[in-house]
């Protein structure tokens, strides 16, 4: 340990020194994701962290906004990977420019997949593919809709199902009296802002921070370095973060 | 939230995660799929040109994680 902060690989020696950090641990968008992506760079040190807290029996907390953050990030990695089995299943029904784009981007996936590297499109780009999908229409169907029903529904489900049911996530709100058992204060939106104000950092975020700052929880995962920064830089009492070893090398 | 209804993380989860994820790619192509992209039926619009996404200054909006 260093201060607040700790290393995955020490998660377990500190529980034994701090019982009370058996009540949960908050984690966010960061380590969820890694969780949820197995070519994530930190996934095989989440994978760990997650074993060690189910050995402990320590549950997992986070927050409604979360979710919005991780499906945005799985959405940008799935339909891509949707795009390539339409380009493999219909790609002879396309037009030559689409056939060429969808190819060159399958191209860039493989490329990075083989690399063990994360591929995700941007928003804009995936508008461009909503754009000329959905000029292909038969009757009241537009090809994007057919598509994204097709090959994108079930597997946005699922990720976040999945993650939800094997993590076994648990959810706090900003209405605390639901939580009386895990929170110390009254997370708000006013402390939220106040976190952003003072850090600059993100509002899902800031969200966090603001209720791990208002809970009975000792403990944080992250593999955010601007988190482990606020929660160094904050200073509250019995607060520590918790960040992958290879990111405190 | 009471103290019974807390779920717990299951061991190996994250290797079942991947494994889940990874059996669900591949779905074929339903019908109603291929009739909206049917080869003989009437051209589609142009592509849309990639304005947006290559707009000078424009703000990335990927999330940095």
């Amino acid at each position: 340990m260093n201060g607040v902060t700790g290393r995955f690989s020490e998660l377990a020696s500190f529980v034994q020194l701090h019982p009370a950090s058996k009540l949960g641990c908050l984690l966010d968008t960061s380590i969820l994701f890694s969780a949820s992506y197995d070519l994530d760079t930190f996934n095989s040190e989440t994978a760990k962290v997650i074993d060690c807290l189910a050995e402990l029996q320590i549950p997992i907390y986070t927050t409604y906004n979360v979710r919005s953050e991780f499906l945005e990030l799985h959405r940008r990695i799935i339909i891509p990977e949707c795009l390539i089995d339409f380009l493999e299943d219909l790609g002879k029904t396309l037009k030559p420019e689409l056939v060429l784009d969808l190819t060159s981007m399958r191209t860039q996936l493989r490329k990075a997949n083989a690399e063990g590297k994360l591929f995700r499109i941007q928003d804009q780009k995936i508008k461009f593919y909503r754009a000329a999908l959905a000029s292909y229409r038969n009757g009241a169907h537009d090809g994007w809709a057919a598509f994204c029903k097709n090959y994108l529904h079930e597997k946005i489900a699922k990720v976040w199902e999945t993650a939800v049911e094997l993590l076994g996530l648990n959810f706090i709100g900003l209405r605390s009296d639901e939580h009386d058992s895990v929170l110390s204060g009254h997370p708000s939106w006013q402390g939220t802002t106040d976190l952003v104000g003072r850090f600059g950092i993100g509002s899902v975020d800031a969200l966090i921070l603001d209720v791990f700052f208002n809970s009975k929880f000792l403990l944080l995962l992250t593999s955010d370095r601007d988190m482990a920064y606020c929660i160094e830089t904050a200073k509250y009492p019995n607060r520590f973060v918790f960040l992958p070893d290879s990111l405190t090398k | 939230m009471t103290t019974k209804n807390v779920k717990l993380p299951q061991k190996g989860a994250v290797a079942k995660i991947t494994e889940i994820r990874k059996g669900l790619r591949n779905q074929p192509a339903s019908k109603d799929l291929r009739d909206v992209f049917k080869k003989d039926k009437d051209a589609p619009a142009e592509l849309p040109e990639k304005t947006i996404a290559s707009t000078p200054g424009k703000r990335d909006p990927d999330l940095g994680l």
